[in-house]
């Protein structure tokens, strides 16, 4: 093994490893490794990078043929980006490109908060038996579909029957007031996933080395100092990284919370409108191919614009904790 | 073989009582929270239909009725066979999964790996854009031949990128270069490497990312709807879907199709739809503890070899 | 630790086992003369289906030389199973068309103009002229559509029971704001229960007929042959109707979260007063719907009887464009179409378990065996008038049914198949304006005359005018070749 031969000096190593450095020593070298990433290789080859071709129907204007799909596909007739006008053009193009991304601010800043803190308060709680009950439930809501979320939602909003009103003995009619709805959804969605999402902060917490936490008792550090000093900066690494991939998709919103739980109340869509609501009531009756590929492009595009800036901000503060 | 004494969590994790206290109200009061609806969906499983359209959801009937319950158990086989390729897709889907994400996830986070930046960006792109429904159909049926096989169920989710990216954290932080590079200088081959010493060391990053790609499998309904047709292979989710759908259809429809047959009508569709979430809810969020038990395990410590 | 791993490949390995073997179904493919052709179903498989294939294949492989296999659908996967299956180009011969006109002109159909007369010419000869007149896309037919319910109407549906007890008289009732009276009667007498139950995908009814549908405000006046595509909601009967509905909303008939409320009111139970529905000529009036809901029902019309697109379209049989066997799937549905021994098999079920002959085989009496789940429905079988009715069916009511028929008349744009690829932009923008307000005006919730400003003002800004001139200009075409 070349590392480990400490007679030679470090210049002769780098010759050697120099001279052998072709394409074959390199496969041969990082066999076990490129072994390990051949399986998972192979599935994105197969259930991505082949079919993600059949993105180019976006600027396609798609019509049958008896052959099949590719047949179809290279006998449709290119539009340019006709597809895509529709995301720009209407009035409201605007208005749901914000809401989009200030609903998508909104969750990753809460989501990042309250996972941590439940994942940090939850590993310090005394009785481990208590922490495995809380996790449970705090897992349940991730279980149920936004459309049972809805139901449960309107079984304290429903303006006649609905809990909140009796019991805080008003009159509102929860389903056609804008303004309380931001609320609402940033408060739905975050509950609903933050069990889920702790999961993650709780293993991580979990899994780091307990001698730190004993060599910080014995240097007399109290367990505030503790959680700020070592489990936090553990932390943070995955905090980046979830955020990174968080901004990756912030043109992505949540179908059903937006569309489900405020019962596609028409007199919400000014605070419930956002892309995927959009993109979903403008193609439902069309169902138009190319035009659904097109808003997902346009969706991933800029998702990945994001992502790379963000991953290049992260690298110039703190290269370690950057994607690539 | 360890000489060190293993360090218990519970020592090294915990508050003192007044502040354990203040937090577990706090946590307690959320975990309630979050119990609610599932309280609400059984009570509702157990609300006569008619007292649900005057009165509303409530989080306690005014009229009982174990309607919903009686229209499933109807279709008790279906159901069960259902449960059975449920049950069967998750535990292999969920091996097969945490298997190739972890070793995926394990070379791209070593830095003697001479193409991490490669793959690392390979599965990166996955994430972002989305291939479409139809290509994804064609690739399964036409390419791989899986139409209404149970492997249509299992590889389309059998890696999922998002957790190998985690996971590669996971990898990076916890699994130090010098513990690896001590083995090696051992003797000891890569495999070995992995399974006896990264696995031992990754287990509640293992044990977390398993636990999604089983609550993935276990919720997925949607590559039964595009691959599978035959009666035998329908996972749980999906059949309830379907019969959800079905009796929708049927009371929106009533007059449309009127000549369904008078006792159709009778089926409580929200008692139903709430007693199928029961049903589908349960066995998951059951085998949840199992996952829990290692989330603390594989804590040993430091620089341990075999 | 080695114990964790050693116990978890031993479960994969078994599990691995498991899954080759469930999935190792044999699956065998008959290449004979009598091809099997395959074809998608909407709707739950019946239990029974064994049995009803093979009565039925039986009669087809004598008259049509070909046997079917039916792969059914869940009625929510349907339009995105069959969305995908025509996208990918997947083999199959025949299926219930899913956006018929737009998939027609787009090529996933094989176009039946001539293969109909010539193949299927008993089911072809007995439609209703509507069917194929309001079926044809670009002047070609795709369809063997089944011949049922030409012509529907919206109707007010009354709960017999209250009626009775607060003695309320609904024969003179002839439109929404007729209903005004016996709204307010029923509402001062009983305030638990729902006056009018509506909700979000509630939509009333009209003299007008709908150039899409009605979520879209493109609308010809369908009583007077209308020549121009007019946006519903500057019509004044129309509008008239929604302030008529915005009235009984403020006074409480309709329920005060109706653009929201998605709450089932079965049909059975006694939680609504009025309701809405949809009656065709085969409900035999009232019939029908009291018999689905096990109590009496009385209904009075809101629009009249006119015969439609969407109605023609109501269940369209298709032959896939890529079908090897089209001649063959042509004349299987024929025999479908024509044939009551293979219809009446299908639609009540196993002959002497579940249904027998009655009255010199003009009726059929049902049995004990007949249940639900093992049957399928006439309406998504084949014509509807070559199924022998029931017993409980007079002939008084058949022959009211021929005449209703026979009066009701064909909606101007029946047959006008909107090309949306101009205006696909336009479109989207529209659908998205519309259901932002629909839900609000039709169910009375929004006040008419304050919101339809703003919302055309909208529409204008999505590109209405456009739209509507590219209808106008394609329907003007229309009008030319059908020479009306």
């Amino acid at each position: 093994m070349e590392e480990n031969n400490v007679a030679q000096s470090p210049e002769a190593i780098a010759a050697a490893a120099k001279k052998k450095e072709g394409f074959w020593y390199n496969i041969v070298h990082n066999g076990p490794f490129l072994l390990f990433a051949l399986p998972g290789a192979i599935w994105m080859i197969f259930f991505f990078y082949i079919p993600v071709f059949a993105n180019v129907v976006a600027f396609k204007e798609f019509q049958f043929s008896p052959d099949g799909f590719l047949a179809s596909l290279a006998q449709s007739k290119w539009v340019g980006f006709q597809n895509f006008k529709f995301l720009f053009t209407s009035d409201a193009a605007w208005l749901i490109t914000k809401n989009t991304l200030l609903y998508n601010l909104g969750f990753i800043t809460l989501n990042l908060i309250i996972s941590v803190f439940f994942a940090v308060v939850m590993s310090e709680l005394r009785h481990k038996r208590l922490v495995k009950v809380y996790q449970t439930s705090m897992l349940l809501p991730y279980f149920l579909s936004w459309v049972i979320i809805g139901y449960f939602v309107m079984a304290f909003l429903n303006p006649d029957k609905g809990l909140l009103n009796t019991m805080l003995h008003t009159n509102i009619n929860w389903y056609a007031e804008p303004k309380y709805w931001p609320f609402i959804l940033l408060f739905i969605g975050t509950w609903k996933g933050i069990g889920y999402n702790s999961i993650l902060y709780f293993a991580t917490v979990m899994g780091i080395d307990p001698t730190y936490y004993e060599a910080a008792t014995v240097d007399g550090a109290n367990k505030w100092q503790q959680i700020k000093n070592i489990t936090i900066p553990q932390l943070v690494p995955l905090m980046t990284l979830m955020s990174i991939l968080a901004v990756g998709n912030i043109f992505r919103a949540d179908f059903g919370l937006f569309y489900t739980v405020p019962q596609n109340s028409g007199a919400l869509y000014n605070v419930t409108s956002v892309l995927d609501t959009y993109i979903y009531n403008g193609l439902t009756s069309t169902g138009d191919i190319g035009m659904s590929s097109a808003a997902s492009l346009y969706q991933s595009v800029v998702g990945c614009i994001l992502l790379l800036i963000t991953n290049a901000i992260v690298r110039r503060l703190d290269s370690d904790s950057a994607l690539f | 073989m360890k000489k060190k004494k293993k360090i218990d969590s519970v020592t090294v994790h915990s508050f003192n009582r007044g502040t354990d206290l203040f937090f577990n109200i706090i946590v307690g009061i959320f975990a309630l929270s979050c119990l609610l609806p599932l309280f609400f969906v059984i009570v509702i499983s157990l609300t006569d239909e008619n007292a649900l359209a005057t009165y509303g959801y409530r989080l306690w009937p005014k009229v009982w009725s174990f309607a919903g319950y009686k229209y499933l158990a109807t279709m008790g086989g279906e159901l069960l066979r259902s449960l059975w390729i449920s049950v069967l897709v998750t535990v292999v889907g969920t091996v097969i999964n945490s298997t190739f994400t972890s070793t995926y996830a394990y070379a791209i986070s070593r830095s003697s790996f001479k193409y991490r930046r490669f793959f690392t960006v390979f599965c990166l792109v996955t994430m972002l854009f989305s291939p479409g429904m139809v290509a994804n159909y064609i690739v399964v049926t036409n390419m791989l031949h899986l139409k209404d096989t149970l492997w249509a169920l299992i590889l389309p989710m059998a890696v999922s990128p998002f957790n190998i990216i985690v996971m590669r954290t996971f990898f990076k932080r916890q699994v130090s270069e010098s513990i690896i590079e001590s083995a090696r200088i051992d003797g000891a081959s890569e495999m070995r490497i992995f399974t006896q010493i990264v696995i031992p060391l990754a287990v509640p990053g293992i044990a977390t990312i398993s636990l999604f790609a089983a609550l993935g499998y276990w919720n997925d309904w949607f590559n039964a709807l595009l691959y599978i047709q035959s009666d035998n292979l329908v996972p749980l989710q999906y059949l309830l879907m379907k019969i959800q759908s079905n009796i929708e259809m049927l009371s929106q429809n009533a007059s449309a199709g009127t000549q369904f047959g008078g006792s159709l009508m009778a089926i409580p569709k929200e008692a139903t739809r709430m007693a199928m979430v029961v049903i589908a809810t349960l066995p998951i969020a059951c085998s949840y503890p199992f996952f829990q038990k290692y989330f603390v395990r594989g804590l040993t410590i430091g620089g341990v070899k075999e | 630790m080695k114990k964790w791993v050693k116990r978890s490949i031993g479960a994969a390995l078994l599990a691995v086992t498991a899954v080759g073997l469930t999935a190792c179904g044999s699956k065998s493919a008959s290449n004979s003369d009598v091809p099997t052709l395959l074809m998608y179903q909407i709707g739950d498989k019946p239990k029974n289906y064994d049995t009803l294939i093979a009565k039925t294949n039986k009669i087809l492989e004598k008259k049509a030389k070909a046997k079917i296999k039916i792969q059914y659908i869940g009625w929510g996967d349907y339009t995105q199973k069959m969305s995908v299956i025509v996208s990918s180009g997947e083999k199959y011969d025949i299926a219930k068309a899913d956006n018929y006109a737009v998939n027609a002109q787009k090529g996933a159909y094989a176009d039946l103009t001539k293969m109909l007369p010539k193949y299927a010419p008993a089911a072809y000869k007995d439609l209703d002229s509507a069917y194929i007149k309001g079926n044809k896309v670009d002047g070609k037919l795709y369809t063997m559509p089944i011949n049922g319910n030409v012509y529907a109407q919206q109707v007010v549906s009354f709960n017999k029971k209250y009626l009775d007890k607060y003695n309320i008289d609904v024969s003179k009732i002839n439109s929404y704001k007729d209903l005004e009276d016996t709204f307010a009667k029923f509402h001062s007498a009983d305030k638990k229960v729902l006056t009018f139950a509506t909700g979000p995908s509630f939509r009333i009814g009209s003299d007008l007929d709908f150039v899409i549908d009605q979520d879209y405000p493109f609308a010809v006046d369908a009583v007077n042959k209308g020549k121009k595509i007019i946006n519903p909601y500057n019509d004044a009967k129309y509008k008239e109707t929604l302030r008529t509905m915005h009235d009984y909303y403020k006074k409480g008939y309709i329920q005060r979260d109706a653009a929201t409320d998605n709450t089932d009111r079965p049909l059975s139970g006694d939680t609504w007063f009025a309701r809405q529905e949809t009656q065709g000529p085969f409900d035999y009036g009232d019939h029908q719907l009291s018999q689905t809901a096990g109590q009496e029902i009385v209904s009075r019309p809101m629009s009249p009887a006119v015969k439609t697109t969407a109605q023609a379209g109501m269940y369209n049989y298709v032959v896939s464009n890529n079908s090897k066997n089209k001649v063959k799937a042509v004349k299987v549905l024929g025999v479908i179409n024509s044939d009551p021994e293979l219809l009446n098999g299908l639609v009540y079920g196993e002959k002497g378990k579940a249904w027998k002959y009655a009255d010199n085989d003009k009726r059929v009496k049902l049995l004990k065996g007949y249940k639900e789940n093992y049957h399928s429905a006439p309406w998504q079988t084949g014509d509807n008038n070559k199924i022998t009715p029931t017993t409980d069916v007079t002939d008084q009511m058949i022959q009211e049914r021929k005449d209703n028929i026979a009066k009701s008349i064909d909606s101007p744009i029946l047959g006008f198949q909107f090309n949306t690829k101009n205006v696909k932009t336009e479109m989207t923008n529209i659908s998205n304006v519309m259901n932002k307000y629909l839900a609000g005006l039709q169910t009375g919730t929004s006040d008419p005359d304050t919101t339809i400003p703003k919302m055309n003002k909208e529409l204008k800004k999505a590109g209405y005018d456009k739209v509507q001139k590219e209808m106008q200009k394609q329907y003007d075409e229309f009008l030319k070749n059908n020479n009306n």
